[in-house]
């Protein structure tokens, strides 16, 4: 009889739990690993470029982007060993842009999430004469503008008046302001998301 | 075997790296709700003496829960879909529009009111009903239009259409009682009976078509049942002693009282197909001003059996009595709000007599109004409004409170000296 299979099994069922579990508990944003689920290459960087409309930019990173990214033009390929230098530069200067990124995708993510709630929030007036335990989800597509493609109920609360009053909240903010995002950050979690609403 | 469990675990793997940014948004306002209610296209021949927008505008903005917007800023004013721009109502800061028109019906003397709710920001119409009445009850139906439309953007009961029975006492323009019914707004009030007599604590049947009270008219004390309609009215069997606050079971086959011939004041219930009374409460105190549950299965009463007058609740099957309030020394005539999660209540603190609320699961007592002296308090039957027996001044007179505490009112249009309000069920 060969033990080692259904021992294999029974640790691919555990890691299985284990992960659709991790999933289950991971909704608070704060403690998102974006570094962990997507690794930023470097070339990534010098795609964003072209990507990113300029006005989009926040003041310190078109500083950093400009003082940075464009030092490759300036290779100058003749002297191979000052090439190679340079290279080693701009690469220790990627690695730099690579934590700093890092950093303020965290802290954007807060900070456009809670722009996204706050501008719910100034437009939502829900009725009042209701359950406070009620919870209604409405998936939202943005485009880069911040406006709003669509809003989808995913899960009513079982009162329609409620689900009402926040369909009624984001058709009225109907484009969202100052989402002044990188387009990846966009792409991953801004594209597509989720609201929840609650009375309390 | 292995195959579909690898499978399983990449499904789960691959939903665990896709996991969706979820943005929490709690609390929202409870401002009022901003509503524009275009005036109704008449339609007839006859001119128009009462409007019914302004009906309902009064009606909605009653209890501060709408703000309506007045006629004269609207940009148009449409009577049908067509003619409807939502982009002008956005705005104009609208949340809901409503339009109709009032033509004549198929059948002589009756108009009918054919109305449309819209939701501006969805630009689509949530509602469209219609009311058909004799001109001459265009209040009624402005009511009715007002319950729906509260009904539908609130989504508990429009409370408009329901009445308000009272005790209008001896003043120098009457000198008898009468019992007296009112649109909650204190319009069209009709006296339903007058006596030289005392007569006390007004009851409806949960059908609306019957009211229960007390009158001295044979010198003594007894309970009377009167039928709105055929305005018949019969006494209840009389035991010796007090025969007083009779108070109609929710499913309308029972009626709870205080008799005396016990010796004291305690609870009874009568049945009103077998013409019989049966001792609920059983103690030296006095028990009285009996309420029965939403279900029928308990009733609320008011004792001294502590030294103090407590609101007490008693099991009408068991009789086992328990005590529910602990706050102060005066706690009285209680009465269950419609969903039997709460009380309203007269609550003395202070040496001033105000009405209060007590939720039944946590015990936590709010108090909603300041005056001094309040008293018999009736709920709403959609829970949402409390009106009580106060002063104006030497007159009696009744007003009301939101039960969030938010919005008080002065019934003005009650003339006369108005005490014990009764709210009517709901009808429908």
């Amino acid at each position: 009889m060969n033990y080692f299979a259904p021992f294999g099994l029974s640790l691919f069922i555990h890691f299985g739990i284990v992960f659709s579990l991790s999933n289950i508990f991971s909704i608070d944003f704060d403690s998102f690993n974006i570094e962990a689920k997507k690794p930023i290459e470097a070339y990534i960087i010098f795609e964003e470029q072209k990507i990113i409309p300029k006005k989009k930019l926040v003041q310190t990173k078109e500083l950093i982007q400009s003082s940075v990214l464009k030092e490759p033009n300036k290779i100058i390929i003749s002297d191979i060993n000052k090439a190679i230098e340079d290279i080693d530069k701009s690469r220790n200067r990627i690695i730099e842009i690579k934590t700093n990124n890092k950093e303020i995708l965290k802290s954007d993510l807060i900070k456009y999430s809670s722009m996204i709630k706050n501008q719910v929030l100034e437009n939502w007036n829900r009725p009042s004469k209701i359950s406070l335990n009620l919870k209604t989800e409405i998936e939202i597509t943005l485009v880069p503008t911040g406006e709003i493609l669509s809003a989808t109920l995913v899960k009513g609360s079982g009162n329609d008046i409620f689900d009402e009053s926040a369909l009624r909240a984001i058709l009225k903010v109907n484009s969202f302001e100052g989402l002044n995002m990188q387009m990846n950050l966009f792409d991953e979690h801004f594209r597509n998301f989720v609201l929840i609403f609650s009375p309390e | 075997m292995l195959k579909k469990i690898l499978l399983i675990y990449l499904v789960l793997f691959i939903s665990n790296i896709q996991s969706q940014l979820r943005i929490e948004i709690k609390g929202g306002a409870e401002d009022p709700i901003s509503i524009a209610i275009v005036p109704l296209e008449w339609n007839l021949d006859s001119p128009q003496d009462e409007y019914l927008h302004q009906i309902i505008k009064s009606d909605l903005e009653s209890f501060g829960e709408f703000k309506v917007l007045p006629p004269e800023n609207m940009l148009s004013f449409p009577s049908s879909k067509e003619e409807v721009f939502f982009k002008d109502w956005r705005m104009l800061g609208v949340d809901y529009l409503v339009i109709g028109r009032i033509n004549v019906s198929d059948f002589s003397e009756e108009i009918i009111t054919k109305y449309t709710i819209f939701d501006v920001a969805r630009e689509k119409s949530i509602h469209r009903g219609s009311v058909i009445g004799p001109v001459k009850t265009l209040r009624k139906i402005g009511h009715k239009v007002s319950d729906k439309i509260y009904s539908r953007i609130q989504g508990i009961p429009g409370i408009f259409s329901t009445k308000i029975a009272y005790i209008d006492k001896p003043s120098t323009d009457d000198p008898n009682f009468n019992l007296r019914i009112s649109d909650i707004d204190g319009y069209d009030s009709l006296s339903i009976f007058s006596s030289p007599q005392p007569l006390m604590s007004p009851s409806w049947s949960p059908d609306r078509q019957n009211i229960a009270y007390v009158s001295f008219e044979e010198g003594t004390s007894r309970i009377f049942l009167q039928q709105l309609n055929s305005a018949e009215r019969k006494g209840v069997k009389l035991e010796e002693g007090i025969n007083s606050s009779p108070n109609w079971s929710p499913n309308g086959d029972k009626i709870s009282a205080v008799l005396s011939k016990s010796g004291n004041p305690d609870i009874f219930i009568y049945d009103l197909s077998k013409d019989t009374w049966k001792q609920i409460t059983k103690h030296f105190g006095i028990d009285t001003e009996p309420d029965w549950s939403p279900n029928s299965k308990k009733i609320l009463f008011t004792s001294n059996r502590s030294g103090s007058p407590q609101i007490y609740e008693v099991n009408v099957r068991s009789n086992r009595v328990k005590r529910l309030t602990f706050e102060g020394t005066y706690n009285a005539r209680g009465r269950y709000l419609p969903d039997g999660k709460g009380i309203v209540f007269v609550h003395r603190k202070n040496g001033v007599f105000h009405i209060a609320t007590q939720n039944l699961r946590t015990g936590k007592i709010r108090i909603l109004t300041d005056t001094f002296l309040d008293e018999s308090p009736t709920v709403s039957p959609n829970g949402n409004v409390v009106i009580y027996a106060t002063k104006d001044g030497d007159r009696d007179t009744l007003a009301g409170i939101t039960l969030d505490g938010k919005t008080k009112f002065v019934m003005s249009s009650i003339k006369g000296e108005a005490r014990e309000p009764a709210w009517s069920p709901l009808i429908d």
